[in-house]
């Protein structure tokens, strides 16, 4: 079942077009990620959803319902959507129940307690129930924050960056937390994120955006190991693009030979930094310079300058290898294993 | 060198608060057992009565107006953003005599609905002088409850509208209650010009603790019993101040978000729309338009006999005046800003919160300690015949920047604030000296400053009640209107001195708003 069904949707700011054409389609029970820069137009998207933007041109239906269209626009208050902030935008004069009791209006005083003793269960917070905002953590404010839009059954609930303004360790937690909470209660999302490890955690599937455009839509590992184009590839990691070009069924690299369908005589190709083997000397083996080294904790970085093409590549071996800065090495494409690459 | 200098003006602007209190514990005089006898009970039942009715009726026009250019879409809404805070510009005792002759037997009010009409009313009594002070003074209501009602947007336009809330119970459950803050100080302030008022509560017959600090000090010349009953009158004005600080404190109000600044409840009804439109006309029709349509047309028929050489230095010396008190406190209140941001310690933090105090003393009870202390100083120096000090332009801006001085450590402490530490830090960083970063501060602050010198010269234009008491011999526009309107028969050749005060004030309003709005876009 479609819960959220957005069909070519526009919108334009005096003559800047913040988002072109944009169309999704969100199952029951589905998180969706929308990625992108600043700018990119995926908080307006986010906007247009809600309610709280009037969309230039296209559609929105939310179960079945059109919301948005050119001749309806249904307000926020009556589109049963809730939102999380990015700031949580907690009451500060309520305590933690009373925050989450607020989305429970239209509920009797009994069956409000019992909803916000759930939610506070289902967020494991059930001793600051009494709590005010600026008594709790970052971590906690935005549990409640997520607790609260909960509590409302949203048909629908959008998440704004909500973990922007947490540090990294807590939003390690959190994204697992928030993911786990939102599956257990099959709540449909948007999650709105410019940080890929937020949308690859939490997300089903992934919208990268650039510009108002649609880059790509995949499930995680599809937009990380088949990106569509060098800014999503760029975007979700390391990559190395390198020149091909036709050789009967398939490509010469300056790293080898890769099978290829695609058509036309040259092309770009996107190779992750992980696909790249450093070994010993081979046939297939080329042989190439050190000429920078980082370190990345859990692994090291290395520069490379291909002997024969000059051309400059990067790989990535074990924390615990020791190399140096001019160190000759070979390093091999591989091609049986590759799966982290794309033709441009 | 920053710290003792914020140390001796703090002790400057303080002093006038020991002085008084230091008079409570002298033995009682005849005139305040009299006074105490006779009069007390009834100054008590005024103030109180007044207070109430200008807080209640203040709140109202204030709120209500704010909620609604904020969070509606309705016709004129841009225009009453501004325009409702114009009755700014009309001192209190203006605001009184106008609407006082509407309602006189020659009154307006008579000649259009006849002399039995039930809209006339004795409008020199207890509720025209509330009225007078509600329809000046709600500005401050309605520029505090605005100002909070915009920082509050992401929940109230975006929360609690996606929880699928009525208006009227957002207004109630979320913006009333996140607004108490910077209601409660619009309401204070009103308070504190409703305690400090001379001019409309004698005009409208109904004494008030100033009227009897008033006759203590002159028609009883009895400066211990104006000094009694100012410090009793110091008391209410504390305790409403330590009140409202006991209810907000250790709790947070502040909602820091932006981003539905330029948001709005979706589309409402034609009717609703021109309701709203109606309603916010109406405030604006009896608070400006009908009170200074009256002085226009007071002023087309006195002009050519008021207009002359002395009124025209009247004015200067009134602008000279305002525009030089408003520049000293500016100083001060910047070097006593800057000392706690780059000094900051306990002392320098309390030392602020005194220099701000001078807001929460009626003008009277300023007025009163600022005599005094200046009569002291002249008979210390064993001057007999003439005097240093008293009754001079020194005491009167004395008196002028201990009262108005809080006005504009708002705005500075905000341009300070928004500065930022970083840059600061980074100007020390680089070797600058702290005059030196000073300056630099003081360029990125320039609305913050245009904001405090606006603010205060209006202030000070529109005082009547200090001048009247401090500076008897030296005349401002104020003190000209008022005394031609306490004669019935002069009352319109009062309105070019009121009209010069309102144009001024009007024009510093829009010339402030504009400017602020042109540095806004800059930045």
């Amino acid at each position: 079942m479609i819960t959220l069904q957005i069909e070519n949707l526009s919108k334009t700011y005096d003559k800047n077009t913040v988002v072109t054409d944009f169309s999704l389609e969100v199952a029951k029970g589905e998180i969706v990620a929308l990625i992108g820069e600043s700018g990119s137009g995926k908080s307006t998207i986010l906007k247009m959803i809600s309610g709280f933007e009037k969309p230039s041109a296209g559609s929105i239906e939310i179960n079945n319902e059109t919301v948005c269209s050119k001749q309806v626009f249904v307000e926020p208050e009556n589109r049963q959507v809730a939102m999380v902030f990015p700031d949580h935008s907690l009451f500060p004069h309520l305590s933690a129940e009373k925050n989450i009791a607020f989305a429970l209006n239209k509920h009797s005083r009994s069956e409000r307690k019992r909803i916000v003793n759930q939610m506070l269960q289902l967020i494991g917070l059930e001793e600051l129930r009494k709590n005010k905002p600026h008594q709790m953590s970052s971590g906690q404010l935005q549990r409640i924050a997520l607790a609260r839009s909960l509590a409302f059954q949203p048909k629908l609930l959008l998440l704004d960056e909500p973990l922007s303004k947490l540090d990294v360790m807590l939003k390690k937690r959190m994204r697992e937390e928030i993911k786990q909470i939102i599956t257990q209660t099959e709540t449909t999302t948007i999650l709105v994120t410019h940080d890929k490890e937020d949308a690859f955690v939490i997300a089903d599937r992934v919208v990268v955006l650039k510009d108002g455009v649609t880059q790509q839509m995949d499930t995680p590992e599809g937009i990380y190991f088949k990106p569509k184009n060098e800014y999503v590839a760029h975007f979700f990691g390391r990559v190395n693009t390198i020149h091909a070009e036709r050789n009967g069924k398939g490509y010469n690299t300056p790293l080898g030979c890769i099978q290829a369908k695609e058509n036309g005589e040259c092309c770009r190709v996107l190779i992750r930094p992980e696909n790249l083997n450093i070994g010993q000397q081979s046939d297939d083996a080329i042989p190439a310079t050190i000429t920078k080294i980082t370190f990345y904790g859990q692994q090291k970085e290395l520069q490379l300058q291909l002997c024969e093409s000059q051309q400059l590549i990067t790989v990535v071996i074990p924390n615990y290898e020791k190399v140096n800065v001019g160190q000759q090495l070979f390093c091999k494409l591989n091609t049986e294993e590759l799966t982290s690459w794309a033709m441009v | 060198m920053w710290t003792l200098t914020t140390l001796v003006v703090t002790l400057l602007i303080a002093t006038p608060i020991i002085f008084i209190l230091s008079h409570i514990f002298l033995e009682p005089s005849d005139a305040w057992l009299h006074i105490k006898q006779t009069r007390l009970n009834e100054y008590i039942y005024n103030t109180v009565t007044l207070v109430f009715g200008v807080a209640s009726l203040s709140f109202f026009l204030g709120v209500v107006p704010a909620w609604l250019v904020c969070v509606y879409n309705f016709p004129g809404r841009k225009f009453f953003e501004w325009a409702l805070i114009l009755p700014l510009a009309i001192p209190v005792y203006i605001m009184s005599y106008t609407y006082a002759d509407m309602f006189s037997s020659t009154g307006l009010i008579r000649k259009i609905f006849g002399s039995d009409s039930f809209l006339l009313f004795e409008f020199k009594s207890l509720f025209g002088a509330i009225i007078s002070f509600s329809f000046a003074l709600y500005p401050y209501i309605y520029l505090m409850a605005k100002n909070a009602f915009k920082q509050q947007s992401v929940l109230v336009l975006g929360v609690s509208r996606l929880f699928s809330y009525s208006h009227v119970s957002i207004f109630a459950r979320v913006a009333l209650p996140l607004a108490f803050p910077a209601i409660s100080a619009g309401a204070l302030l009103v308070i504190m010009e409703v305690f400090s008022d001379y001019g409309t509560v004698s005009y409208c017959t109904t004494p008030t603790f100033t009227v009897g600090i008033f006759q203590a000090w002159y028609a009883l010349e009895d400066s211990q019993a104006a000094m009694r009953l100012s410090a009793i009158l110091l008391c209410p004005a504390f305790s409403l101040w330590l009140l409202r600080w006991l209810i907000i404190r250790n709790k947070k109000y502040h909602v820091d978000s932006s981003q539905f600044n330029n948001y709005r409840f979706g589309q409402i009804s034609k009717f609703s729309r021109y309701f709203i439109f109606t309603m916010c006309s109406i405030i604006f029709f009896f608070t400006f338009v009908f009170p200074v349509g009256q002085l226009i047309y007071w002023g087309c028929q006195t002009a050519t006999e008021v207009i002359d050489k002395n009124f025209v230095s009247l004015a200067i010396n009134s602008i000279f005046l305002a525009l030089s008190t408003a520049c000293i406190a500016l100083f001060i209140a910047i070097v006593v800003s800057y000392t706690v941001k780059i000094r900051t310690t306990r002392m320098t933090r309390y030392l602020a919160a005194i220099s701000k105090s001078g807001y929460t003393l009626p003008a009277a009870v300023v007025a009163i300690s600022a005599m005094t202390m200046c009569k002291w100083f002249d008979d210390s120096l064993g001057v007999l015949t003439g005097m240093i000090l008293s009754n001079t332009l020194v005491a009167l801006m004395f008196g002028y920047i201990v009262r108005f001085l809080a006005v504009t450590f708002e705005p500075i402490n905000s341009g300070f604030k928004n500065v930022g530490h970083t840059v600061t830090q980074a100007c020390f960083s680089l070797g600058s000296s702290p005059s030196r970063t000073l300056l630099v501060h003081l360029q990125m602050m320039k609305p913050y400053l245009l904001s405090a010198l606006v603010l205060i010269f209006i202030d000070i234009l529109k005082e009547f009640n200090l001048t009247f008491l401090v500076g008897p011999t030296f005349d401002t526009l104020a003190t000209d209107a008022y005394s031609r309107a306490i004669s019935d028969e002069a009352v319109p050749y009062s309105s070019c001195s009121a009209l010069t005060i309102i144009c001024i004030s009007s024009f510093f309003l829009l010339f402030g708003k504009i400017s602020l709005d042109r540095l806004g876009k800059k930045s």
